[in-house]
């Protein structure tokens, strides 16, 4: 492999694994990771619901429109971080 | 009357040890410093052992018990053998005890300060160079071993029991080393804290006690190049590279070296 193509697979790795600790976001005490999977799920939840957080610690969800809002927005805002990032290691 | 709960809600705050010891950790606990109040202005630091300018207070206590450790290829004296009174020292109900050579480079402690759980440490451990994430066991045994380096806890009654723990499992170190298949020369907190724990929850599951992204950490082999307030460049035989969050530097030297 290249030197700029090893570098430019390393310095992905790094932006990956640097998003996937920011894609972490904490909610009345429960983490929670905002992946894809979190995104879909939020969808169906209900104010007074309890959901399991990452550390499987039952957390209730007093209003889940707050809480959906609040997902989304980590995820957009990692996500556009991500593709900000990958443009300029990638050019 | 109505207790006001302002102060209890901003009861919060980060540790710093700081011993000499061939390295100048002063330089590197002062660069600590620097970031956690960069990253984490609101949170307040407190220096433990030798006093650390830009720091909100100080706490003093005598050398702790001398230790040792490889660094190079040489065994050099290392003073880290303090941390377990961090429940005593700690004037907060929340606290974060992070290791001076863990570099703040964003706010992503904050989400500690923010979560409900009593103790949370990291398990896994991310190799900045190779790109893999692996967890190490204590010696031969089935306990996954928990990094002391980012230590999150509230001051409850079972967060003493387990620092008591703590204490315990250093004072008969050679017994685990024997029972758990690890060597007792170097007394390592992160082993002390995995026992710890995993006697505090009576042998079951800790994985509530995880911090749930891994530990980014340089091997020693990978030095330090050039350190700033953003970002950290680093370098092994393959090439150098930019780390821009928060990482564990092993390569104390030339992290030294790198902030002068």
């Amino acid at each position: 492999m290249s030197q700029r193509r090893f570098a430019i697979k390393r310095d992905l790795n790094l932006l990956h694994q640097r998003c996937e600790a920011q894609m972490i976001m904490v909610y009345e005490g429960g983490m929670f990771r905002c992946d894809t999977h979190m995104v879909a799920y939020s969808l169906t939840i209900q104010s007074g619901d309890v959901i399991l957080d990452v550390n499987h610690t039952p957390i209730k969800i007093n209003d889940a429109q707050q809480f959906q809002q609040k997902v989304h927005q980590q995820h957009h805002m990692v996500m556009n971080e991500y593709a900000e990032e990958y443009k300029k290691i990638v050019e | 009357m109505l207790r006001s709960i302002k102060k209890l809600l901003n009861d919060q705050g980060i540790l710093i040890y700081n011993f000499q010891s061939h390295i100048d950790y002063s330089r590197i606990a002062e660069k600590c410093v620097q970031q956690c109040k960069k990253f984490l202005p609101t949170i307040p630091v407190m220096t433990v052992g030798q006093p650390i300018d830009g720091a909100d207070a100080h706490h003093n206590i005598d050398l702790p018990a001398t230790n040792k450790r490889v660094f190079g290829n040489k065994s050099k004296i290392w003073h880290n053998l303090a941390r377990h009174m961090s429940y005593e020292i700690t004037p907060w109900q929340r606290t974060i005890v992070i290791d001076s050579d863990y570099m703040v480079l964003s706010n992503q402690l904050e989400k500690l300060f923010a979560s409900d759980q009593q103790i949370l440490m990291h398990r896994e451990w991310y190799d900045v160079a190779n790109d893999t994430i692996h967890t190490i066991p204590v010696g031969k045994s089935d306990i996954d071993m928990l990094w002391a380096t980012v230590l999150k806890f509230d001051k409850t009654s079972a967060v003493a029991e387990f620092f008591d723990l703590w204490q315990k499992v250093i004072a008969n170190y050679g017994y685990y080393a024997k029972l758990f298949e690890f060597s007792s020369h170097v007394i390592r907190n992160d082993f002390a804290v995995s026992i710890a724990l995993k006697q505090l929850m009576n042998h079951n599951s800790i994985d509530h006690c995880v911090i749930p992204w891994s530990i980014c950490t340089t091997r020693d082999h990978v030095k330090v190049k050039n350190i700033d307030t953003n970002k950290i460049v680093l370098e092994d035989s393959k090439n150098s590279f930019t780390v821009n969050f928060d990482c564990h530097v092993l390569n104390k030297e030339s992290l030294c070296d790198a902030i002068s």
